[in-house]
């Protein structure tokens, strides 16, 4: 791809981030760097299934060895329910090895607001807000 | 002879794709999932149910657009412009009939960013309790209205029976309502709100817009059935101490039956209060700032 058709890649993504809607009770812009994306592996270790966000608590580890404790925001129970997206669903990957694509907090903290997960095998699980939808 | 053991031969074959294809298929299924929101119906031609003393029913659960999921448009980029790498172009609160000193107060408000009484724990109240993707519930008795919210797990009962505002309320988030009936249109009057609550971006009442309001609210909620599968709801926002006008403004909500209503809670296990961070406030006119 040409850096020309690099260009229109990026400016296409950051429409559509600028989509992206208020969470429900409070602004991503204020709490995430939502113009860097980031990505996220590890191993789920635990689901906080509750409002008024979902928190899913991932560990990752360095070149090192060193383990990270890491916090992924999400949101609340009703949204990703009727998304189609379970407890049952997220609790089922607890101790998996999974990679969350989001955007970091703007406090230096170890939390990102998570998009979608990918699994393993390929499937791609989307928990964020569908750009262009303003609704929550 | 040797057509009957040919089509004998196709048979097997059709057959043998068939179980292959379902086979495959199911396996997709299997690792597929359709991550999509209910649908809400738009058909318009049946009309609204009513009640025994012949006014519409308003009844049944209502939801203004369901909230879908999607994936990072983002993905694998390092950096992508940021809609708010400086100041908003827009505020919310601009949308507003605000005095000029409530649109610098807004203003100054939203840019705090940790100012919305939601992030403390707070409740919605009327009118910011209504829209967005959660459901409300409403039951019409006679002489009452009960309103039901899934947002902020929150509750009205509403007297439709002639009765006047109780003249000894207490200024309260959801206020003090009373309603009748408009041709079929029924009005909600509602008075004695407290100044804690902010009114929202409109129907959307999530973003912590800065729209904040004075004691001096006076809200009317127009609700109407126009068919048996929508409802439309339109408020009235005065408030004669930060605006200029009343604030108007309108949306339609779908029938949901089958919906269920799911706890919500404010703050069950709130964390993102610790991890805002104030942006630098576009308005500095102290005058504005201490009213």
């Amino acid at each position: 791809m040409t850096r020309r058709y690099w260009g229109f890649a990026v400016i296409f993504c950051g429409l559509l981030l600028a989509a992206l809607p208020a969470l429900a009770h409070h602004s991503l812009n204020a709490e995430f760097q939502m113009g860097k994306p980031t990505e996220l592996k590890g191993i789920l270790t635990k689901v906080e299934w509750d409002n008024p966000h979902v928190y899913w608590n991932v560990e990752t580890k360095d070149t090192n060895g060193t383990v990270e404790k890491w916090s992924v925001e999400g949101l609340p129970p009703s949204y990703l329910h009727r998304g189609g997206v379970s407890r049952t669903d997220m609790l089922a990957l607890v101790g998996k090895e999974v990679t969350i694509h989001g955007r970091l907090a703007k406090d230096g903290s170890k939390l990102m607001f998570g998009l979608d997960f990918v699994l393993p095998d390929g499937r791609v699980i989307p928990v964020g807000p569908k750009a262009g939808d303003d609704s929550p | 002879m040797r057509h009957r053991y040919l089509l004998g031969y196709l048979i097997a074959a059709a057959m043998i794709m068939a179980l292959g294809c379902t086979t495959v298929l199911a396996q997709a299924d299997q690792g597929t999932k359709r991550y999509a929101p209910p649908s809400v119906s738009k058909d318009h031609s049946k009309p609204a149910p009513r009640t025994a003393d012949g006014h519409p029913d308003l009844s049944g659960m209502w939801i203004e657009k369901y909230g879908a999921l999607g994936t990072d448009p983002a993905a694998g980029k390092t950096e992508v412009p940021n809609r708010r790498s400086g100041m908003p172009a827009a505020y919310p609160s601009d949308e507003l009939p605000y005095q000029p000193w409530a649109a610098l107060k807004a203003r100054q408000l939203h840019d705090a960013e940790n100012t919305d009484p939601l992030l403390h724990c707070e409740p919605y109240g009327v009118p910011r309790i209504w829209g967005g993707p959660h459901p409300a519930r409403l039951v019409q008795l006679p002489g009452e209205l009960i309103i039901l919210y899934e947002r902020d797990t929150a509750f009205r009962i509403i007297p439709t029976d002639g009765r006047s505002h109780n003249p000894d309320a207490d200024p309260s988030w959801m206020g003090n309502s009373v309603a009748k009936w408009d041709g079929d249109t029924l009005v909600i009057d509602t008075i004695d709100l407290n100044e804690k609550s902010w009114l929202g971006s409109g129907k959307n009442a999530g973003e912590g817009s800065g729209t904040f309001h004075s004691d001096a609210l006076h809200v009317a909620e127009r609700i109407s059935r126009p068919d048996f599968d929508h409802l439309t709801v339109q408020i009235t926002d005065d408030d004669a101490k930060v605006f200029t006008h009343p604030w108007i403004s309108s949306w339609n909500m779908n029938l949901v039956p089958k919906e269920d209503m799911y706890e919500d809670v404010t703050c069950s296990n709130e964390k993102d209060y610790e991890h805002e961070l104030p942006d630098k406030p576009a308005a500095t006119d102290k005058s504005a700032a201490a009213n």
